[in-house]
Parts: structure tokens; C-alpha cells; sequence
């Protein structure tokens, strides 16, 4: 769950900015069964944002994506979709591939509905969690307009009766901190932007807000990614290694008790 | 006795040599997949 305690919007309802307001976003992913192979995973998401003082629905999304069970990279394929559109995925979809590399990847945004890139910038410690090292990448998505809204003249406070046509223009600046063994997300802040433009000109925000992973999720994730990268460790280091140790020296140690046992006895070489 | 020893030893030294890399590269390869039954929110 992503929170915010300072963000502004756009109420529909009461026709007016909200500031301040404690939002928070919940996001529900289930396994698409049926579509999901050996190779890929297919992803049900769906994710809404709340008012919580207000318990106002402020945004919500949907999005059907395929993805590589490896790289973590959408394939596009099962018909992948955002917000019930047909829309052909790329780039990072949840996660990075198992085995991190240090360099820059592409994630997918989808709002822009597009793969951008996210530059690697470098190895941090997780935040309240000591000792848990983090990649960290961050993406920049330049303001771009997403939709067009008819919107009452009188709300952007321009002259005249009526509605007027209204780019939304969104910007994002995400912040991910990657588990760099299993690739999984530990730690999230989005600072969003969505901004009514008219002519040019900026008239209203209909959302802004720096969204952070909780300190709950944040530790259910450190926990979950802790286990598992040991486990691969284990498997794919730890014991491969102590198996080539023993195996060399109980191989060496059968051989010489081979050879001194076919060795002739003393008193039968003079 | 001990040419029975030196065959155990060697069997199993080659049976670690031999389990060392499909470890490696086959098991943990298989381990390292996004699991795709769970159902989770977030």
C-alpha cells in the first residue's frame, strides 16, 4: 500500500480542491491461471486511490499484463490491457529480473501507456531497515497529456458560461528500491502530478501527491525478498560450493585408499 | 574393506561433483521463477 499525508486533488463530488488530504492507494494483483504458462505469468491488477478521511474514490486503474516468469519483462501477449483498452506492454512490468544488473532498464507506465526508461542510481540501505542493501532506479515521466476533460469554465476560472477542453497532463518522478537478488520491489515513492491545462496554461490540479510504500509494506516486502534471496543463495552458491569441496575430497580420499590398498606390501618389493 | 570404502568414496565424491553444477544452473534456475499462483494484495 503506497500513502500520502499531504496530497491535493480534485473532488468531483463537492466541486472542489482538496489539500492536505491523507490519500492512500491499494493495489490487488491475481494470478491469471488459465493464461499463465511455464514461461510467463499473467497478471490481473487493479488499483484505486482513496481519500481516506473522506473514503472518496479518487482514481482507480485495471490492467491485464503478461510477463516473463525470468526477466520480469511484459510480453505481450493475453491480451494485455489497461483500463479494459487493448495496450501492447514492454519494459519492466512488477519487477526486475532475478539477479539484478547495476545498469538502466525500462518500466512501464501505465498512465503514459508506454515503457520509459529507469536509470540505475546506485546501492542504498533500506529505509528502517539496517544492514538491507537496495538498488535503486528512478524514472522520470515528463508531463504528458494523458486525456482530454470537459470542464466548467467557471472551476479553471476562466470568462464565460460553459465547458471548455482541458488537456490532463501527468508527470511522474518513480523511485524504486530492488531487491537485487529476487528483483522485487522493496521500497516505492512516486511523486505524481496530474494537472488540468488549457491553452498552455495550468488551471487546476486534479492530483499531487508523493506517494511511499508504508512502513508495513515496506517490512513485508524486506521479509518476503530476505527469505527467498536466501534460499537462491543457498541453492545457487552456498551449496554448489561446499558439494564441489566435499565431493573433490572424498573422490581424492576413495583414490588414495585405492591405491594403498593395491600397493604390494613391503617384504614383497625387496 | 577398505577397496569397498575407496568405491563408496569415489561414488560419492562424483555423485557431489556431479549434483554441484545441476544445482546450480538447473535447480536454481527453476527456483529463480515469479510464482504465478498467489494472489496478493499490496
Amino acid at each position: 500500500m503506497n500513502r500520502s499525508e499531504d496530497a491535493t486533488y480534485f473532488n468531483v463530488e463537492e466541486m472542489e480542491v482538496i489539500e492536505g488530504a491523507t490519500v492512500e492507494a491499494h493495489t490487488t494483483l491475481r494470478a491469471d491461471v488459465r493464461a499463465s504458462t511455464d514461461e510467463i505469468v499473467v497478471w490481473d491488477e487493479f488499483r484505486w486511490v482513496k481519500d481516506v478521511d473522506r473514503d472518496f474514490g479518487i482514481l482507480s486503474t485495471t490492467r491485464h499484463t503478461a510477463h516473463d516468469r525470468v526477466t520480469g519483462e511484459a510480453v505481450d501477449c493475453c491480451g494485455s490491457s489497461v483500463n479494459e483498452e487493448s495496450t501492447p506492454q514492454s519494459g519492466q512490468a512488477f519487477k526486475w529480473p532475478f539477479l539484478v544488473e547495476q545498469r538502466d532498464y525500462e518500466f512501464f507506465d501505465s498512465t503514459v501507456r508506454e515503457a520509459l526508461p529507469i536509470a540505475f542510481e546506485g546501492v542504498e540501505e533500506v529505509d528502517g531497515h539496517p544492514g538491507v542493501e537496495a538498488y535503486k532506479f528512478v524514472q522520470v515521466v515528463e508531463p504528458t497529456v494523458v486525456e482530454t476533460r470537459e470542464i466548467p469554465r467557471s472551476l479553471l476560472g476562466l470568462d464565460g458560461e460553459g465547458d471548455v477542453t482541458a488537456d490532463i497532463v501527468y508527470s511522474n518522478t518513480r523511485t524504486y528500491w530492488i531487491d537485487p537478488i529476487t528483483g522485487s520491489p522493496l521500497d516505492l515513492s512516486e511523486e505524481q502530478r496530474r494537472v488540468a491545462v488549457v491553452d498552455g496554461e495550468e488551471r487546476l490540479v486534479m492530483f499531487e501527491a508523493t506517494m511511499d510504500f508504508t512502513d508495513e509494506t515496506v517490512a513485508e516486502r524486506v521479509e518476503s525478498a530476505v527469505d527467498s534471496g536466501e534460499k537462491i543463495v543457498l541453492i545457487r552458491s552456498t551449496l554448489p560450493v561446499v558439494l564441489l569441496a566435499v565431493g573433490g575430497g572424498v573422490v581424492l580420499l576413495g583414490l588414495l585408499l585405492y591405491l594403498a590398498r593395491t600397493r604390494p606390501p613391503a617384504h614383497a618389493r625387496t | 574393506m577398505r577397496r569397498t570404502v575407496a568405491t563408496v568414496c569415489i561414488a560419492f565424491g562424483v555423485f557431489c561433483l556431479v549434483l554441484a553444477p545441476l544445482l546450480r544452473y538447473w535447480v536454481a534456475e527453476t527456483f529463480m521463477k515469479t510464482p504465478w499462483t498467489t494472489t496478493r494484495r499490496r
